[in-house]
């Protein structure tokens, strides 16, 4: 649905997007993370036909974005990181300027404004002026303006930045309706832990290029980080760390505060072997818990924090 | 007295005047927002502009003045030419004061336009209230650091001035009191500027609400003096109004020294321009107090985190009324507009001409329909609305007002949303780039419609009272309508080139004195000016032909050619065509650039 291929942006002396190459397909919700200036936004402007490529293509639904920006425009919603407001519209009007905008027909606007108001709960605000709501409430009201033309595609520059934790998890469950409404969305963001629960792929960006593009499970493999396991026995700890120790498949046993943690060698993985093994011991098992890969452990390998 | 006294008391000397010089050191009176402000003017690309603009249309105000009393090459014998070579001094003179005094006082207005609110709009300013830095030397440092390049301005033109001093007899005094007056009807043109931009975010109301207090503190006392004079034939009664009037008006006092300044005997009393100075200079000092606890008062809202910080009190209780629905889960109720037309007219449309509750407003329109009143009043008074010169001079009046808000509102189109942060949202809906220029340019036409009822209406009254002639109205419709779609798509293309509101009113109003009203008098742009236009269309179809005579201009010349082509009965078809031509130039260039600093 969205492919960027050699995608480069150049300012001057910097060059914002190097070679980037993406491909997400349709339906998914795409995490794209990198440190400050590393060419997120540049990119996502590109896509919404903000901006124009120095080198290189950007398509989405197989339209390029420089030669069919009208096509494009009318299949994508674009949400900026700082959502500028008409701030003498009220919330409907707001909704319905950008319906008109997008050619809706005058006689179907005022149900579809409703409906994206309802969906992101906002009905009780649509006689306020856009200016008066708080800033979860904007956010929303973008959302919803994005959604105004039920495009296919969406493009979010960090929707949630700058939003207290219940509108963080309010937008996060509009994401995950969003997807089951079949739309594909790439949304940037600095809150992984956010993109960890809702992204089914994440790219990796720095100094404009990309250093990583997969699964959030793909990331274990590539960085060599093998699997990781918790384990909480009632008593006999040293016994367990001693028997864990001696097993092929484990390449590390540590005696963390009240749990051992337990480290596989590359390519094993657990299959039940420490229940097994401890249980045959006679030690009593309290709790096994996979250690998770976290997306911020990753980003932190991933890119060196350097800004441009 | 002992050694230890004396110590000591060097010791205390010592300190005191360390105290004194502290508190007087001018690094401290300016504060360190004037060596801000000054670091930062000269990286703005606009000041450039300005410095390379002002001597340009100074030189061709002075290369105007010269050819009026000299003439072209040819156009009068060599006789003749050195007979008025006495003249050209003077006249050069006149036109460099008069130049630098519109131009530096305008200046001074549109460069403090912006003075305050950026800070606001920035969020600095709430932020440099929790610094040392007092309220003085915030609003000091940005008035001292603009006066400071308009001096650089008036400098530019001193070295022209002291060679026709010194070789065309003009007495020192002359050039020193039209620029003590210049410099002190900028200044206080600058605070009424600065205390506007506390409480208007747009530079274009500053600049608009600056205009029209210095009109009323000029015009308002003048006009009371005229109607005084009529009721009150005891001269000597009123020798102190017409005194006080020189105190208060610089343009009474500066006409006065530019037409001494052509008398054989020139000689003005040194005491009335120093006292209009000083008076001058106590009215800014006025302004300059109150601006700096205004200031005071801004920022500390800003920091409390406040609502309505451009805002009146009326206005700011509808604000935080607005701010506690924010934070409300009750439903809003409210009339909600429908959108009739193409949605970028219909959003030009709705944003209003006036803002209902506003205070300042209300008063412009009171003070404004007052002046409108006396006007008619005095007209009537004086037996005058019978004839066509009156017609003329009131069609014109508000053919300007209705043309420059015309303008001000296309200029401010599209900036007012990059600034908002909603174009690029604009710009990613299905609009084409053509589109969204030809509604903006549209869009800024209809929004004024307000002002152009003021025009339509005199002439409907005047056709029906049989006093205008009715043949009149379809071509001034005609000229109306092109003029305003050639000013709003100039503005419009200011404002697609434009990345702030600022730069692009400043473009455009440069853009509407010299080409609209054209202020330089540039001969052919005189001819092609709307105004121009209108008038000539009382003198061809309203029967006030003696108005092309008084333009004496010399046959087998080009201009000569433009005034036939002007008096003809279809010039309004011409004038037409010229401006929908430079319309549809100007609609492609906004169309081009509606893209550009978008980010």
């Amino acid at each position: 649905m969205i492919e960027t291929k050699h995608l480069t942006k150049v300012f001057g002396n910097l060059t914002a997007v190097d070679d980037l190459n993406l491909f997400i397909k349709q339906g998914d919700i795409f995490g794209f993370i990198g440190p400050n200036g590393a060419g997120k936004t540049t990119t996502m402007r590109i896509l919404v036909t903000l901006m124009e490529p120095t080198r290189g293509h950007a398509l989405i639904d197989g339209l390029d974005v420089t030669r069919n920006g009208q096509k494009v425009r009318r299949i994508i919603g674009y949400m900026p990181d700082f959502m500028g407001v008409y701030d003498d519209l009220k919330v409907f009007e707001y909704l319905e300027f950008f319906a008109a905008a997008f050619g809706i027909e005058r006689s179907k606007r005022k149900s579809i404004v409703e409906g994206v108001l309802e969906l992101t709960d906002l009905q009780s605000k649509k006689s306020a002026t856009v200016d008066s709501l708080s800033r979860g409430m904007q956010q929303r009201l973008g959302l919803a303006r994005v959604l105004i033309h039920d495009p296919k595609v969406l493009i979010l520059d960090e929707p949630a930045s700058g939003l207290d934790p219940r509108a963080r998890i309010e937008i996060r469950e509009l994401l995950k309706e969003l997807k089951r409404m079949g739309k594909t969305i790439m949304i940037s963001s600095h809150i992984l832990s956010e993109l960890e629960e809702i992204c089914d792929h994440v790219g990796i960006i720095e100094h404009g290029q990309l250093v990583y593009s997969g699964t959030i499970e793909e990331i274990r493999p590539r960085l060599g980080i093998h699997t990781k396991v918790r384990v909480q026995v009632l008593d006999n700890q040293e016994k367990a760390i001693e028997i864990l120790a001696a097993l092929p498949q484990i390449s590390q046993v540590q005696l963390c505060k009240n749990y051992i943690s337990v480290t596989f060698r590359e390519g094993e993985n657990m299959d039940g072997i420490i229940a097994r093994t401890l249980v045959n011991a006679n030690i009593d098992v309290v709790a096994i818990q996979p250690e998770q890969l976290k997306l911020d452990d990753a980003f932190l390998q991933l890119t060196k924090g350097i800004v441009h | 007295m002992s050694v230890s006294k004396a110590h000591f008391l060097i010791l205390f000397m010592n300190s005191t005047l360390i105290d004194i010089l502290e508190y007087i050191n001018p690094v401290r009176l300016f504060g360190p927002i004037f060596a801000k402000e000054l670091i930062v003017s000269s990286r703005r690309r606009r000041n450039y502009f300005v410095r390379f603009a002002y001597p340009f249309f100074l030189a061709f105000f002075v290369a105007s003045a010269f050819t009026r009393v000299f003439g072209y090459r040819g156009q009068y014998p060599s006789v003749m030419q050195v007979s008025q070579l006495a003249q050209v001094g003077i006249s050069i003179t006149t036109a460099i004061v008069w130049f630098q005094f519109i131009i530096v006082q305008f200046l001074a207005v549109v460069m403090l336009s912006t003075a305050i609110s950026d800070e606001i709009y920035s969020k600095t300013l709430g932020v440099l209230m929790t610094t040392p830095i007092s309220s003085f030397q915030i609003v000091f440092g940005k008035l001292l650091s603009k006066l400071l390049q308009l001096l650089l301005l008036i400098a530019i033109s001193l070295p022209l001035l002291a060679i026709i001093r010194v070789f065309g007899g003009i007495p020192w005094y002359f050039v020193i009191s039209s620029l003590c007056i210049t410099l002190t009807a900028s200044i206080f043109a600058g605070t009424i500027s600065l205390i506007f931009s506390i409480y208007n975010r747009q530079s274009h109301l500053v600049i608009s609400r600056t205009l029209l207090v210095c009109f009323f503190i000029y015009a308002g006392p003048l006009i009371a003096f005229v109607i005084m004079r009529e009721f009150c034939k005891d001269n000597l009664h009123l020798l102190i109004p017409k005194l006080g009037l020189f105190f208060i008006n610089p343009f009474m006092l500066m006409r006065t020294i530019t037409t001494a300044m052509q008398l054989p005997s020139a000689s003005i009393p040194g005491e009335t321009w120093l006292l209009h100075c000083a008076v001058m200079l106590g009215l800014s000092v006025i302004v300059f107090i109150w601006s700096v606890s205004c200031v005071r008062k801004a920022g500390l809202r800003q920091i409390t985190g406040q609502a309505g910080l451009f805002l009146t009190r009326k206005e700011r209780k509808i604000a935080d009324k607005k701010l506690r629905q924010s934070y409300s889960s009750s439903p809003v109720s409210g009339k909600i507009r429908d959108i009739k037309w193409h949605p970028v007219i219909w959003r030009e449309i709705a944003n209003p001409m006036i803002k209902p509750n506003r205070i300042t407003s209300a008063l412009g329109i009171l003070l404004s329909l007052a002046f409108l009143v006396t006007a008619y009043g005095l007209c009537i008074y004086y037996e005058v609305l019978g004839r066509i010169v009156t017609h003329i001079v009131f069609v014109l009046v508000y053919f300007f007002i209705a043309l420059i808000r015309t303008s001000t509102f296309a200029s401010m189109s599209i900036t007012n949303e990059k600034e908002a942060r909603s174009w690029p949202i604009l710009l990613t809906s299905p609009l084409a780039e053509k589109e969204i220029a030809l509604c903006k340019i549209i869009g800024s036409c209809l929004r004024a419609w307000g002002y152009w009822l003021l025009l339509a209406a005199h002439l409907v009254v005047f056709i029906l009272a049989g006093i205008i002639k009715a043949p009149v109205f379809i071509p001034l419709v005609l000229i109306a309508i092109s003029s305003a779609l050639l000013v709003s798509s100039i503005g419009v293309m200011f404002s697609s080139m434009c990345k702030r509101s600022t730069t692009s009113s400043i473009l455009n109003i440069i853009t509407f004195l010299t080409c609209i009203i054209p202020v330089c008098c540039i001969p052919f742009l005189y001819f092609v000016s709307p105004l121009f236009a209108a008038a000539s269309i009382f003198g061809v179809w309203g029967g006030f032909i003696e108005m092309f005579d008084s333009f004496n201009i010399s046959p087998n010349t080009p201009l000569y050619i433009i005034k036939i082509i002007a008096a003809s009965h279809f010039s309004f078809i011409i004038y037409t065509v010229i401006y929908l031509l430079v319309t549809y130039g100007a609609y492609q260039l906004s169309a081009n650039h509606i893209r550009w600093r978008i980010l």
